[in-house]
């Protein structure tokens, strides 16, 4: 199999991160944070280390790391725990159901919500168009960091800027960036950072980080932290304000040395390659007749390594199923983001989508290529 | 190298309740020369229950600076064996 479906999870893992699971599962297999034990102890310890290297690749305080089950949590955590009836919310028009979905629920309780159109190509464009979404009653900005479906970077500094300026909590959603692009939470203004580390940190699937640099009012999850006991009330030191219950240490130690794997490489390095594969990709799909791509060539700093496309003949499920029986992994249909493909203008049926990881080559972008012709004909 | 405040590693418990912050403080404390171990405490803090802190032999008053110094929330100092 050909994996070529990395912006859904990193298919294949690192040896390292694999062997470091492994190791933690056999050698510090406890509870971090609640026992005062040896086992429990070197589980902390391992904790706060995977704590350290997040708060440095993100430039954060490590006590704001968060360790959740995944982005989509962390998104929750961070939109329903800010927001007070009545404060509005602004989204971007690319966000995923991750964001999209908490920000229905919020509207519920009484938060208006408006949608700031992404103007494909035009950053600035886009940056006015959040201006104009903004009014006095805002509160809180969501912002996908690039779509998942078209691969788009949108100008986050520049929005995190508008942020700071009119005193709007700022979320970002790093699902498809985190690991592949630089990001500094305290020079971009992000009050709160969105990470799926099994995606381009090639951690486990089952992990998300939440970075917050601001308060959360109202924690979405309570409980147990292994402190403060005699308190029925939730803690409010972090990062065990936000972490309640038994944290995913495997997961955690996982991060860990995918971060390690990803600074030998370089994030920078990563993600030049990886977007080689997609401009061949690219090149290579524009000369088959039939084939539709929505967005110009991808370029650096404009687009993650990602490609929507469809043939004019056939439903985009059908092309991703013909391409599985041929041995090719490839994500199909509206990848859980209505908003983005409306977009885009492929909210029937939406496209196929090809996402690149370290591991990719060009012979395997190559192969897919001809599979594609293949199934033209 | 010889470590700051001599050989006596039980002189002061600091309780910070995180783990985190625990850890924090424990190697805050050894950069600055200090012996500091983690160390659990239960029921050590009165109407609190669990948490975490640090032995170590540095004196209450500089935990406090070096604490501060790097933002690690201090619940209490006690001497260690009275509580903890």
């Amino acid at each position: 199999m050909i994996y070529l479906d990395n912006a859904a999870t990193t298919g294949k893992k690192p040896e390292i991160v694999i062997k470091s699971v492994n190791n933690a599962l056999r050698t510090m297999s406890a509870n971090p944070g609640r026992g005062g034990h040896t086992l429990s102890n070197r589980a902390s310890e391992a904790v706060f280390e995977a704590r350290q290297k997040v708060a440095k690749m993100f430039d954060a305080d490590d006590d704001r790391v968060i360790f959740t089950p995944n982005c989509t949590t962390a998104l929750n955590i961070a939109i329903k725990g800010v927001i007070n009836s009545g404060q509005g919310i602004v989204i971007s028009s690319l966000e995923h159901n991750a964001v999209t979905r908490p920000t229905v629920t919020v509207n519920k309780k009484g938060c208006p919500v408006k949608v700031a159109e992404v103007i494909f190509g035009d950053a600035d464009a886009t940056l006015r168009s959040f201006e104009r979404s903004i009014d006095k009653n805002t509160a809180v900005v969501v912002c996908t960091h690039a779509s998942n479906v078209s691969g788009e970077i949108l100008p986050i500094e520049k929005i995190g800027a508008l942020c700071k300026d009119r005193g709007i909590t700022f979320i970002v959603d790093a699902a498809q960036t985190a690991g592949v692009l630089p990001i500094s939470t305290k020079k971009m203004n992000i009050d709160f950072l969105c990470i799926a580390p099994h995606k381009g940190l090639y951690a486990p699937m089952g992990t998300g980080i939440l970075i917050a640099n601001s308060e959360i009012h109202y924690p979405l999850i309570e409980g147990g932290t292994g402190v403060n006991s005699y308190s029925l009330e939730q803690p409010s030191d972090y990062p065990e304000r936000l972490e309640s219950g038994t944290v995913n240490l495997p997961g955690i130690v996982g991060i860990s040395a995918g971060i390690d794997f990803v600074n030998s490489k370089g994030t920078g390095q990563i993600y030049l390659s990886e977007l080689a594969l997609i401009e061949r990709l690219y090149n290579g799909l524009s000369k088959i007749s039939g084939v539709i791509l929505y967005t110009p060539k991808p370029q650096k700093n404009k687009y993650v390594p990602l490609l929507s496309f469809n043939l004019r003949s056939m439903p985009s499920d059908m092309v991703a199923e013909k391409l599985s029986l041929m041995g090719f992994a490839v994500r199909a249909g509206l990848h859980c983001a209505p908003l983005a493909h409306k977009r885009m203008g492929t909210i029937d049926g939406g496209t196929v989508r090809v996402s690149t990881g370290v591991f990719n080559n060009i012979n395997e972008i190559d192969a897919f290529i001809r599979a594609v012709s293949k199934i033209k004909k | 190298m010889a470590k700051k405040g001599g050989d006596n590693m039980n002189q002061n418990f600091a309780i910070t309740g995180t783990v985190t912050y625990a850890i924090k403080g424990r190697d805050a404390l050894r950069r600055h020369g200090y012996k500091a171990q983690l160390k659990r405490t239960v029921n050590s803090i009165e109407g609190a229950g669990c948490g975490y802190g640090v032995i170590t032999n540095c004196k209450a008053d500089i935990i406090e600076v070096i604490f501060n110094k790097y933002g690690i929330k201090l619940l209490k100092i006690v001497e260690h064996g009275v509580e903890g």
